[in-house]
């Protein structure tokens, strides 16, 4: 950053010159370039009565006058709080041009709101993230086979497989072992756990039948099943471990991630195929496929989630559900042109398809003016929602009943066409 | 908004739909009659606008108060026209009379009027921007010959010109509308339903003309 470069202390002078006299930060004006490094001879000089060009306020002493180092206008001092950085005009540039590796000059609201369309600074973390995430989880992923390792081994050889650990503190819940508190270990990993089954810590061990265990994790290579007598102490990381891989298959998949996983799924697809389309104009038709795909499960997507007026369903999960269909329409959006292109060229081969379609949809004709006329039927109820907002204001109930009747009719043959729509409502 | 001021005065309410080609200057009568006003520069309607105006006709002492839906003629919103002519009590069908298609068009709209609109639906062609005679296109006999037409098939149209920019028989339409709708059979009607003639069109508020014995009398579960 150089923003050392510009001055701390702000300089109050006032100078007068043929124009008038200039309060504030503002050096003589026939220096071509400030301390500041960027070019001053684009600064609109004083006239007599100014005003600011943002807000048309008076320009004086109180307010403020100062030159926005971009575009050299006058404003107040309220409308150039703000910092951009600037380089000097090179060739023919007239004024001082926005470089994210330039200077930082105090500029106008209008250009500090322009930058923004211009210069963008984002720094993606996702790579180190799933880096990081990725050692986590190969941490945790090697504990758990060498649990799985030690249980397996526990079972056929029936001894001891960890050395038993020493110490006064529970490895859980660091309670210090007592006369009451006996120390326990883990037979699995060795460590001290306590034992308190009925009580405040009953979470920290358990001590189960082996057979319990054997039966939930069938699929290990057992030698021989060990008569069901048999009890042994496990602490809670260890069976939570253990019992990992099962719980991932018991836990109901959340519909939502099943969704979303489908429709990456099929972006990724799509993303692939569309690289590949540039190269090969053939695969135009699997690529139509998939774009097919894609859109009904996007209409899936929005059908289980979204009630009709576009609200979400589940209430918990609302964040998650708008910020999957954001990323979807963004998606859409950025590729749509492409695609239109795409279905244009390979338009042929889809009466075929429609033709074995058990049930005739609506030609694309019909679709286009039936979602024209939702359209119009949606402007329509907005202007009449406004106009009984404006008659309730003006309290003239006497007009408002037969706009309310208009509003229901305008809302029930709305409905009327999205049930024909069908599928085809969402674009 | 006191509608019952006197108590020989009757009054009846009725809805209003403006049909045509677009720029024929449907929203500029509706602002002449409602407002008075003339916009050399009116912007095309969007949708459908909602305008109210009350007429009286003073042999009969009946106000008529119009509800008017001006709708937008452009092809884009031809869809939600059948929407407000299908509990429409009257129509306006204006033409353009220095433009043919315009009047062809108003007849289209008459034709489809007679196949969806409820029965005993007033229907009005109305020939717009008399001021500019000079360039006339559709001659009035052709009009005429249309009216008597319609006449033979059943269909009594009114018709009318006007000039929404001079003001010129914007008034009289309405009047004609006003005299040809059956404002008897409706104030009948809702003598019969609400007794008295008491209006219950009123979603709010309190109806401060109403007498004060029938507003005790509906009042009696308070105190």
């Amino acid at each position: 950053m150089n923003k050392s470069t510009t001055p701390t202390k702000k300089i109050n002078k006032i100078s007068f010159g043929e124009q008038g006299f200039s309060i504030g930060d503002q050096q003589d004006k026939s220096s071509s370039s400030s301390p500041t490094g960027i070019v001053r001879s684009h600064w609109k000089t004083l006239q007599s009565n100014n005003l600011c060009k943002i807000c048309h306020i008076n320009l004086n002493v109180k307010n403020g006058i100062v030159n926005c180092r971009k575009c050299g206008q006058l404003h107040c001092n309220l409308h150039t709080h703000y910092e951009v950085r600037l380089r000097n005009p090179q060739f023919d540039e007239k004024t001082p041009q926005y470089d994210s590796n330039g200077i930082w000059s105090r500029c106008c609201e209008t250009c500090y709101l322009e930058r923004q369309n211009t210069e963008v600074l984002s720094n993606n973390l996702t790579e180190d993230f799933k880096k990081i995430r990725l050692t986590f989880a190969d941490v945790n992923e090697l504990k758990r086979i060498k649990v799985q390792r030690n249980f397996l081994k526990l079972v056929n050889e029936g001894k001891e497989v960890t050395h038993w650990k020493t110490g006064n503190h529970c490895s859980i819940c660091f309670v210090k072992f007592s006369l009451l508190i006996r120390k326990h270990h883990c037979r699995l990993c060795g460590d001290l756990v306590c034992d308190d089954p009925n009580g405040y810590r009953k979470y920290c061990s358990i001590y189960l039948p082996i057979i319990s265990l054997i039966d939930r994790l069938p699929n290990l290579n057992y030698d021989k099943i060990p008569n069901d007598t048999i009890k042994f102490r496990c602490c809670i990381n260890c069976k939570n471990g253990l019992l990992f891989e099962l719980r991932k298959q018991e836990q109901p998949e959340n519909e939502i991630i099943k969704t979303y996983l489908n429709l990456i799924d099929q972006r990724y697809q799509i993303e692939v195929m569309l690289e590949k389309y540039s190269k090969d104009e053939k695969i135009g038709h699997k690529l139509m496929n998939h774009l097919k795909d894609f859109e009904k499960l996007v209409i899936n997507f929005r059908n289980q989630f979204f009630t009709n007026d576009l609200r979400v369903v589940q209430i918990e999960n609302e964040q998650l559900i708008k910020n999957i269909y954001q990323s979807i329409a963004m998606f859409l959006q950025d590729n749509l042109i492409k695609y239109k292109e795409i279905s244009a060229i390979h338009v042929p081969p889809e009466p075929q398809k429609e033709e074995i379609k058990p049930e005739p949809s609506l030609t694309k004709k019909q679709v286009r003016e039936l979602r024209e006329q939702l359209m119009v039927l949606n402007e329509q109820k907005f202007l009449i929602e406004n106009m009984i907002k404006d008659f309730t204001k003006s309290r003239r109930f006497d007009e408002l009943n037969s706009l309310i009747l208009n509003k229901q009719e305008l809302e029930d043959t709305i409905n009327e066409l999205e049930n024909k729509l069908g599928e085809f409502k969402f674009i | 908004m006191s509608t019952q001021s006197g108590s020989n005065e009757r009054f009846a309410q009725f809805k209003l739909v403006l049909l045509g080609e677009s720029a024929v200057g449907k929203s500029s009568i509706v602002h002449r009659f409602v407002k008075n006003t003339f916009d050399d520069l009116r912007e095309s309607t969007i949708g459908a606008a909602f305008l109210t105006q009350q007429i009286t006709i003073p042999e009969t002492q009946t106000t008529i108060k119009f509800e008017i839906w001006d709708t937008a003629g452009q092809e884009r919103y031809k869809s939600l026209a059948p929407m407000y002519y299908r509990n429409a009590n009257a129509a306006l069908c204006v033409f353009d009379i220095t433009n043919k298609s315009s009047f062809a068009k108003a007849q289209d709209w008459i034709k489809e009027l007679k196949k969806q609109a409820p029965e005993g639906i007033v229907i009005a062609i109305v020939g717009n921007k008399s001021d500019l005679n000079d360039e006339r296109e559709v001659e009035q006999e052709e009009i005429e010959n249309y009216i008597q037409e319609q006449k033979s098939e059943g269909y009594d149209i009114i018709n009318a010109e006007c000039s929404a920019k001079t003001g010129d028989g914007v008034l009289t339409i309405f009047d004609k509308i006003g005299r040809a709708l059956p404002v008897d059979e409706v104030i009948e009607s809702n003598k019969s339903r609400q007794g008295g003639g008491i209006s219950n069109r009123r979603t709010g508020g309190v109806d401060l003309s109403r007498p004060r014995r029938q507003q005790a009398g509906q009042t009696n579960s308070c105190c």
